[in-house]
C-alpha cells in the first residue's frame, strides 16, 4: 500500500519505521511527491498544509482514482478532502467527509466513524 | 507312512506359524496406528478447545480493560463511546468461555476438575460484577476506583486460571506429535503477547483517562511488558519457522507484528519521549488508544485463526497418513493370509499329493505293476520332472526285463550249441582214430611187404604217408584230450604249489639240463584248492614253452605268487600266479592269438614235436578252475604269464 506525502514531510521521520510493515497483508511504502502527475500509485495521499494552494488542482486529478486523501489544514474536508486532522484542547481530532469517501467507492468501518467527526459536504465540491 | 505325514505336518505347521507371526506383527502395527489415529482425532477436538480457551482469556482481558477505563472515566462521553465496545467484548468472552467449558465436559482430566469448578464459580462472580459495573457507569460523574480495582483483580484472576486450564489441558496432547507440540508452544507465546498487551492497555487507558504522567514504576512496568512482548515475537517466529508453520501464516504474522510495532511506537512517543504531552494533555484519548489496541489484538486473532487452520490442516494430514497406514497394513495382512492359504494349497495339492501318488506308483513299480498314467508328467516343475523320470525308469525296467528274458534264451541256445560242438569234437576225434590207424597200418604193411618192388620215390611217399598219419593221430588225440578237458569234472583238493613245481622240475631235469635252463621261485608259493594233475600240466606247459621259445644262452623261468596285482592297463586282480621268462617275448597283437588251438607263432628247436595245443590246454584248465589268464610281453623283453585259479570270488575289479 503506497502512502504518498505531497510537499514537505511534516512527520519528522515518524513515517520511516512504517515502511515495510503490512496492513491487511499489504506492504506499506512511503513516497514523497511534489507533482500532481506522480499521484497515480498512491492509495493514501497526505497533503502538507503548506500545499494548501495546490489542493484544488490536486483534487481535480483525483476523481475516480479511489485515493484516500488526508490533510491537516483547516477546511480540507469541507473542500472535498476526505480526512482532516485538527487540534482541540491539545487533543488530536479528525473530521471525515463521508460524501467524498463514498463518492470514490471507499468504505469506512463503523468503528472508525465512532472516533471521528463526520461531515457531509455534497459531492466534495470546492469551496 | 508316518514319516511322510510328519513332513507334511511340519511344512504346514511352519507355514502356519510364519503366517501367525506375520499376522501378529501386522496386527500389532495396525493396532498401533489405530491408537495413533484415535489420538490424532482427539487432537483435532483438543485444538478447537484450546483455541476457545485462548479466545476466552483474550476477550476477557479486553473486557476487563474497557470496563476499567469506563469506571475511571470522568465524563459521560467517554463512557458512551466505550459502551458498545464493552458489550461486544462481553459477548465474545461469554461465547468463547461457554464453548470451551462445554467442550471440556467430554474430557475427564481429574487434575483439572478443581480448576474447572473454580472457573465456573468465578464466571458467576463476573456476572455479578458486570451488573455492578453497569450501575456504576450510569453515574459517570463519580470515580469508581475501588470497584475498578476489585473488578480488575477478579478478571485478571479468571484470566490467569483460564490460562492455567489451557496449559493443564494441552499438556495431555504434547506427546502425540512434535510438530503439533511446536504449534502449541507458538500459541503459548502469542498468548503471552496478548496478556502483556492487555496489561499495557489497562495501564495506558487509565493514564490517558486521568491525563496523568506514569510513575517510574509504571514506566518500568511498560518497558518490561514491551521487552516481554518483543521477546515473545522473536521466540514465536523461531517456533513457527521450526515447525514449518511459518510459510502458511507469514502474511497474517506480518500484519499482526506491524500492528504491534505501530502500537509500541505510539506508546514510546506518548510516554518515553520528553515533551510528548506538550505539558497540557495527551494528544489522543483512551478511546483511540483502545481502538488501536483492539485492532492489534484482532490482527493477532487473525494470526491465531490462520495458524489454527494450519494446525488443523496438519492434523488432517496426520490423520490421512494414519488411515493410509492402517489401510496398507490391513491389505498387507490380507495379502499374508492369502499367501498362507495359497502356500497351504501348494503344499497339499501340488506337492504332497503328487509325491504320495508317486510313492504309491514306485511301490507298485517295485512289485512289477505298471505306473498309472495319472502322474503329473506334463507339469514343468520339479514334480513334473520327477514324474517324467519315474516314467523313464519304468520304461527302462521293462526293457531290462525283456533283455534278461532274451539273454536267458540266448544263453540256453549257446549252451546247447557248445555242448553239441563238444560232442561233435569228441565223436569226430574218437571216430577219426580208427580210419587213421588203418591208413598208418596199411602204409606200414605196404612198406614192409613190397619194399623190394617199390621204387625210391614210392618208398619216400609211403614214409611221408606214415609220418603224416602219425601226426594226424597226435592232432586227433590232442583234440580228444581238449574235448575231455571240457567234459570231465575236476578232482579238487588242497594242493601245495611248491610241491607241484618240484615234481615238474624232477620230471624235466634232463630237458632243463640240456637247454641250460633253470627254474626260480623267489618266495614260497601258497597251497591252493585245485585239480592237482591239471594244474601240474598247466605249469609244465608254461615252463616248457618258456624254455622252448627262449633264445638266451642262460634260460631262466621265474614262478611266483602275488596277493594283489594291478596291470599296466589298470586292471586289479588278487591271488595271482605268474610265470616269467627271459625269452624272445611276444608282440602285443599275438597276445590273444597264442591261446587259440593249433596255433604256433614260431618254431623252436622242438617245434616238430608240438601240435600248438599247449596254451589252449592251459587256458582251458584255468577257465575250468574259474580263473583267467593273460600275458604281458614285448618282443625281446621276455614274457610273463599271469593266471588265477579262483572263480567269481576272485574279486577282480576295474580301477582307474
Amino acid at each position: 500500500m503506497t502512502v504518498c506525502v505531497f510537499g514537505e514531510d511534516p512527520f519528522g521521520g515518524y513515517l520511516g519505521p512504517m515502511v515495510g510493515r503490512t496492513v491487511n497483508q499489504r506492504t506499506i511504502a512511503v513516497h514523497y511527491i511534489h507533482n500532481v502527475s506522480e499521484i497515480g500509485e498512491c492509495r493514501l495521499l497526505f497533503i502538507n498544509a503548506g500545499e494548501k494552494e495546490h489542493w484544488p488542482e490536486i483534487h481535480k486529478n483525483l476523481a475516480g482514482k479511489s485515493i484516500l486523501t488526508v490533510s491537516d489544514f483547516a477546511g480540507f474536508a469541507a473542500s472535498g478532502g476526505m480526512i482532516e486532522f485538527g487540534h482541540q484542547d491539545n487533543h488530536i481530532n479528525a473530521s471525515l467527509n463521508i460524501n467524498a469517501v463514498t463518492a470514490e467507492g471507499l468504505h469506512v468501518e463503523d468503528r472508525l466513524l465512532r472516533l471521528v467527526k463526520v461531515v457531509h459536504v455534497q459531492g466534495g465540491k470546492q469551496p | 507312512m508316518s514319516k511322510r505325514l510328519a513332513i507334511r505336518n511340519i511344512l504346514l505347521l511352519t507355514v502356519g506359524a510364519l503366517t501367525l507371526v506375520i499376522a501378529i506383527l501386522v496386527l500389532h502395527e495396525v493396532y498401533g496406528e489405530w491408537q495413533r489415529l484415535e489420538k490424532i482425532e482427539s487432537l483435532k477436538d483438543a485444538m478447537n478447545l484450546s483455541d476457545q480457551l485462548f479466545n476466552a482469556t483474550e476477550n476477557l482481558s479486553v473486557e476487563r480493560d474497557i470496563a476499567a477505563t469506563m469506571l475511571y472515566a470522568p465524563d459521560a462521553a467517554t463512557v458512551n463511546d466505550l459502551k458498545p465496545r464493552l458489550e461486544e467484548s462481553r459477548k465474545r468472552t461469554d461465547g468463547a468461555m461457554s464453548a470451551a467449558m462445554q467442550m471440556l465436559k467430554t474430557y475427564a482430566f481429574p487434575e483439572l476438575a478443581g480448576l474447572q469448578e473454580k472457573i465456573g464459580k468465578q464466571r458467576t462472580d463476573i456476572q455479578d460484577f458486570r451488573v455492578q459495573i453497569d450501575q456504576a457507569v450510569a453515574s459517570p460523574q463519580e470515580r469508581h476506583d475501588a470497584l475498578a480495582k476489585r473488578w480488575s483483580d477478579q478478571a485478571t484472576g479468571l484470566i490467569q486460571q483460564t490460562q492455567d486450564l489451557w496449559i493443564g489441558f494441552v499438556k495431555h496432547f504434547t506427546d502425540i506429535d512434535p510438530v503439533v507440540t511446536q504449534h502449541l508452544r507458538f500459541k503459548h507465546f502469542l498468548g503471552i503477547i496478548t496478556d502483556y498487551t492487555g496489561r499495557e492497555r489497562a495501564l495506558i487507558s487509565r493514564l490517558l483517562v486521568e491525563n496523568a504522567d506514569p510513575t517510574p514504576d509504571e514506566v518500568a512496568q511498560l518497558l518490561r511488558g514491551e521487552g516481554t512482548i518483543d521477546l515473545s515475537w522473536k521466540v514465536s517466529l523461531i517456533l513457527a519457522d521450526h515447525s514449518g508453520l511459518y510459510p502458511a501464516i507469514a502474511s497474517s504474522y506480518a500484519d499482526a507484528k506491524s500492528h504491534y510495532s505501530t502500537l509500541h511506537d505510539m506508546m514510546r512517543d506518548l510516554f518515553y519521549v520528553p515533551g510528548a504531552r506538550h505539558g497540557v494533555a495527551y494528544p489522543i484519548g483512551a478511546d483511540l488508544w483502545l481502538e488501536l489496541s483492539t485492532q492489534a489484538t484482532e490482527s493477532l486473532d487473525a494470526l491465531k485463526e490462520v495458524s489454527l487452520r494450519e494446525t488443523q490442516r496438519y492434523i488432517d494430514q496426520l490423520e490421512a497418513q494414519a488411515r493410509r497406514a492402517i489401510l496398507v497394513h490391513s491389505l498387507l495382512l490380507l495379502f499374508a493370509l492369502l499367501l498362507c492359504l495359497y502356500s497351504f494349497w501348494i503344499i497339499i495339492y501340488r506337492v504332497i499329493h503328487p509325491i504320495n501318488a508317486m510313492v504309491e506308483a514306485l511301490l507298485d513299480a517295485a512289485e512289477g505293476k505298471p505306473v498309472p498314467p495319472t502322474l503329473p508328467a506334463g507339469r514343468q516343475d520339479e514334480i513334473g520332472k520327477l514324474a517324467q523320470v519315474l516314467h523313464a525308469f519304468q520304461k527302462n525296467a521293462q526293457e531290462i526285463k525283456h533283455t534278461a528274458v532274451m539273454l536267458g534264451i540266448h544263453t540256453k541256445a549257446l549252451e546247447r550249441s557248445n555242448k553239441e560242438l563238444d560232442d561233435f569234437a569228441y565223436i569226430a576225434s574218437h571216430d577219426l582214430k580208427e580210419p587213421l590207424r588203418g591208413i598208418h597200418n596199411h602204409s606200414n604193411f605196404l612198406l614192409e611187404d613190397n619194399r623190394d618192388r617199390l621204387d625210391e620215390e614210392s618208398i619216400r611217399k609211403l614214409n611221408r604217408l606214415v609220418y603224416l598219419s602219425q601226426r594226424m593221430e597226435r592232432l586227433v588225440n590232442d583234440l580228444l584230450y581238449f574235448s575231455r578237458l571240457g567234459r570231465q569234472d575236476l578232482a579238487i583238493q588242497p594242493t601245495d604249489m611248491n610241491e607241484v613245481i618240484h615234481d615238474i622240475e624232477s620230471t624235466l631235469d634232463i630237458f632243463l639240463a640240456e637247454r641250460k635252463a633253470s627254474i626260480v621261485i623267489p618266495n614260497p608259493l601258497p597251497t591252493v584248492v585245485c585239480d592237482k594233475p591239471r594244474v601240474t600240466e598247466l605249469l609244465r606247459n608254461l615252463i616248457t614253452n618258456a624254455i622252448k621259445y627262449n633264445d638266451k644262452p642262460e634260460k631262466v623261468v621265474e614262478i611266483g605268487f602275488l596277493d594283489k596285482y594291478i596291470s599296466p592297463k589298470g586292471m586289479a586282480s588278487q591271488h595271482v600266479f605268474y610265470v616269467k621268462d627271459n625269452g624272445r617275448g611276444i608282440a602285443p597283437e599275438f597276445h590273444e592269438e597264442i591261446f587259440r588251438i593249433f596255433r604256433r607263432l614260431q618254431s623252436s628247436a622242438d617245434s616238430e614235436d608240438g601240435t600248438g595245443v599247449g596254451l589252449t590246454f592251459v587256458k582251458k584248465i584255468v577257465e575250468r578252475h574259474g580263473g583267467k589268464i593273460w600275458i604281458e610281453s614285448e618282443p625281446n623283453e621276455g614274457t610273463v604269464f599271469y593266471f588265477t585259479l579262483e572263480g567269481p570270488q576272485d574279486d577282480t575289479t576295474e580301477t582307474t
